[in-house]
């Protein structure tokens, strides 16, 4: 049995999965009711000096019949008084000891960090998080972001806190940046026991088209929020490989981002993180979705053998390459399942307007299965990415896989191409259409054609 | 005790009655047209008679641009209201869809289409105007589907158009054959005062058109004349009886009960032959109107109905029941134990053999 015990820079808990800070780790209510569904920690929503909100605090992003895919908030920090937190943290480290507890906050001078980490530490916490990435409110005050965009200014205050730290310290980073790495690697310089990400990105979900007001709307008006949701997943989990990555990012990373289920922990974990915080799924459907993460977790480590987090943690890693590093003789074409294929052409549209003109239709109109020009198709994965059917268009292996040829390796023989009109260019010898053969192309009846 | 009673009120009526294909809701809607996968030439349209841009009005539902889903079926088909819910989507575009290749339920084409048209109609949003006046003038003989549409077409591009109907409302057998599960009488005249409005031509209703005269005078005082007379009465079986009371032919008994709704007394026992789907129509919709026993006649096979097989499957759920390869040699009247004269109590039969 996979043991899912999880230990990030010494802070223990029973499973990788943490609520992040966030409004499910607002109250000791919350994140009880959390550790009884099987929450493995909790980082408590920021603590600081308590703020204000508005009413009317989210948007969301739907795409076709999918809610929240992506999610913004403008919401603070706590609001609540420090003394009745951090009552609740020491309420719920006692009845729940073997949880992690974690203390997210977000204060101004170096008397209040020492002050703050003194309370948080006497109250019980397992360690603190600095929020140095909320991107919305805050950091117009120069705090949140504006801390996680200075390198300098975050290793200053890590290593304040670090002064009076007894428990282990998480520098929660920005993905505001252009370099995340560089304030992860100041977190490390500071001294910070790990780094966590990725904070939200700064968005607008939408704009009331009616009002010209974007969302969520505050009496008419509205401000930037803080992105998350699955729609960020793939950018956190890139800012997650790059830390991962380098060598100068030294200490654990908690990966936070848009994680919803299993697989999307598996594939953070595998990309290096340690553990991972949730927050959006579960303002979406409850603190009973970790019965599925757990379960689905234990079952993967299980099926691949891994008994510990540990033992899958980062092998993804290796496997992320430089672009000059990618193998130019690997060629994959795509064959369509004829069995399989319901007929939509979305595969024929995609590929002759949006890729290569690869697939063709055949001249029997009743005969809607497209097929393969496969001179033409460069591997790209379109088709069977558009295609609504499982394993209906599959991409298959061309070369023999015995020639192994780079960027890097074609530089290194200066076999590239250097002029506008070089011979060596890679779609030199790539057939495409004339371009006047665009307007004698058959289209469907109803399409609008010019000129009619 | 038939599945049906009766029906006593026009609360009955529509209680026994109740649309096949229900309007949606904005959700209902919004679910579905996200279902859609926006297929190139897509099979739905080919297989829509008036070719409606199908994926197009879908992809206006789902990005709630309503009113353009509305305008993308009115272009390809006046009647767009009606036809969503009254079409036999299931042997047309729905049938076509491609999600029946992948045995996932193909989109509800007819339901959407009527779900953008109806909160067209509703908030009465008008997308056509008659062109200037060409100084012609046409005729249209027949206010149903094909002498409606006629007419807003010449309207676009500037005919004066006078509409003849003998019926007392426009709409041909949208009103008047189709059962009132598919369309309420409300759903159709909505739709004709809709174009009515915005197409301007002119409707003489109650006026048939029959003799040489009628005609000549058309002749006469317009352009063209447009025939637009549909199919006209059932069919005569040519069989000794067929003129005894409560034999009717099925297209005259549909109408009456489309017109009259529960004021119709269909009795216990009904027996309804052919097997096409108007038949199909009049046997359900006697069982609907609480007859206890309806059988399907037919004169050749199961197979060789001519009606589609959701419309016998729509008969058998209310209770109809087929009988096959037979063929009504004679419908006889009789007098019953208590002296009272029933008309069409019996019919011989050939059996096909």
């Amino acid at each position: 049995m996979a043991n899912l015990q999880s230990n990030l820079a010494g802070i223990k808990s029973p499973n990788p999965f943490w609520l992040a800070s966030a409004p499910p780790t607002n109250s000791g209510y919350q994140v009880m009711k959390a550790f009884d569904a099987g929450w493995g920690g909790a980082v408590w929503k920021t603590l600081g000096v308590p703020v204000v909100n508005v009413s009317s605090r989210y948007g969301s992003v739907n795409y076709r019949n999918s809610r929240m895919i992506g999610f913004n908030n403008i919401e603070l920090i706590t609001d609540r008084p420090l003394r009745d937190n951090l009552r609740e943290i020491t309420e719920v480290k006692k009845r729940f000891p073997d949880h992690a507890v974690i203390a997210s906050l977000m204060v101004e001078t170096k008397e209040q960090w020492h002050e703050i980490m003194r309370q948080v530490t006497d109250a019980g916490a397992d360690g603190v998080e600095l929020n140095f990435g909320c991107p919305h409110g805050m950091c117009e005050r120069g705090m949140g972001s504006a801390v996680g965009q200075e390198p300098k200014v975050l290793k200053t205050i890590v290593s304040w806190v670090k002064e009076v730290a007894t428990i282990p310290v998480i520098v929660k980073l920005t993905p505001n940046i252009t370099d995340i790495t560089r304030p992860a690697v100041a977190a490390v310089e500071g001294g910070g026991d790990a780094i966590s990400l990725i904070n939200t990105i700064q968005s607008l979900v939408g704009v009331d088209i009616d009002n010209f007001v974007p969302y969520p709307v505050v009496d008419g008006k509205s401000t930037n929020g803080g992105y998350c949701g699955p729609a960020v997943k793939p950018i956190a989990m890139n800012m997650l490989k790059n830390c991962a990555q380098n060598p100068n990012v030294t200490i654990p990373i908690s990966g936070i981002g848009g994680i919803e289920n299993w697989r999307d922990a598996v594939e953070f974990i595998l990309l290096g993180a340690t553990n991972v915080q949730v927050c959006t799924a579960v303002m979406h459907y409850g603190f009973g979705i970790i019965r599925e993460l757990t379960d689905g977790l234990e079952r993967y480590m299980d099926e691949k053998g891994f008994q510990t987090i540990d033992d899958m943690r980062g092998l993804a890693l290796p496997n992320i390459k430089h672009w000059e590093d990618l193998n130019l003789k690997y060629k994959v074409v795509a064959s369509i399942n004829p069995d399989k294929c319901i007929g939509c052409q979305l595969c024929y549209t995609a590929c002759e307007d949006g890729a290569h003109q690869a697939i063709g239709l055949s001249t029997n109109l009743s005969d809607r299965i497209p097929h393969i020009i496969e001179e033409n198709c460069v591997g790209c994965n379109l088709c069977s990415l558009v295609c609504p059917v499982e394993e209906c268009i599959t991409m298959e292996r061309r070369d023999d896989g015995t020639e192994t040829k780079t960027w890097a390796d074609r530089t290194a023989a200066g076999n590239i191409p250097t002029t506008f009109n070089d011979e060596l260019a890679g779609g030199l010898h790539h057939w495409v259409p004339e371009p006047g053969d665009a307007l004698k192309k058959r289209v469907p009846r109803h399409y609008k054609v010019s000129g009619e | 005790m038939s599945e049906f009673l009766p029906p006593h009120t026009e609360s009955d009526f529509e209680s026994n009655f109740s649309q096949l294909k229900p309007l949606m809701n904005s959700t209902e809607a919004y679910y579905e047209s996200s279902r859609c996968l926006f297929c190139y030439d897509a099979p739905c349209v080919n297989a829509c008679p008036t070719g409606i841009d199908i994926p197009l009005f879908i992809r206006q539902i789902n990005s709630d641009n309503i009113f353009g889903a509305a305008k993308t079926i009115f272009d390809s088909n006046y009647f767009g209201h009606a036809c969503g819910k009254v079409c036999p989507t299931e042997v047309l575009c729905e049938g076509a869809c491609v999600y029946n290749h992948s045995d996932v339920k193909p989109i509800e084409i007819g339901r959407l289409q009527s779900y953008a048209t109806a909160k067209a109609i509703v908030a009465d949003k008008l997308f056509y105007t008659p062109a200037a006046k060409n100084g012609k003038k046409v005729a249209v003989i027949g206010a149903g589907p094909a002498g409606i549409s006629c007419a807003c077409e010449l309207r676009l591009h500037g005919y004066e158009v006078d509409i003849f109907d003998s019926k007392a409302m426009p709409s041909g057998l949208t009103m008047h054959g189709v059962a009132p599960y598919k369309i309420t009488n409300e759903d159709v005249l909505d739709e004709m005062a809709y174009l009515e409005k915005q197409f301007g031509y002119r409707l003489f209703h109650n006026t048939t058109i029959s003799a040489k005269e009628d005609i000549d005078q058309l002749q006469r005082n317009y352009d063209a004349i447009f025939l637009g007379i549909g199919l006209g009465s059932t069919s005569e079986l040519n069989i000794p009886g067929e003129d005894l009371e409560n034999v009717f032919g099925a297209v005259e008994f549909i109408e009456e009960l489309k017109i009259h709704h529960h004021f119709v007394s269909v009795p216990k026992k009904v027996i309804v032959l052919g097997g096409g789907n108007t038949a199909m129509d009049a046997a359900s919709e006697s069982a609907r109107m609480g007859a206890e026993r309806v059988i399907l006649a037919y004169r050749r096979s199961r197979e060789e109905m001519g009606a589609y097989d959701f419309e016998y499957e729509l008969a058998k759920s209310v209770g109809v029941k087929g009988m096959f390869n037979v063929s009504p040699v004679e419908i006889m009247s009789f007098e019953d134990s208590v002296n009272q004269k029933v008309p069409f109590r019996g019919f011989r039969v050939k059996q096909r053999h």
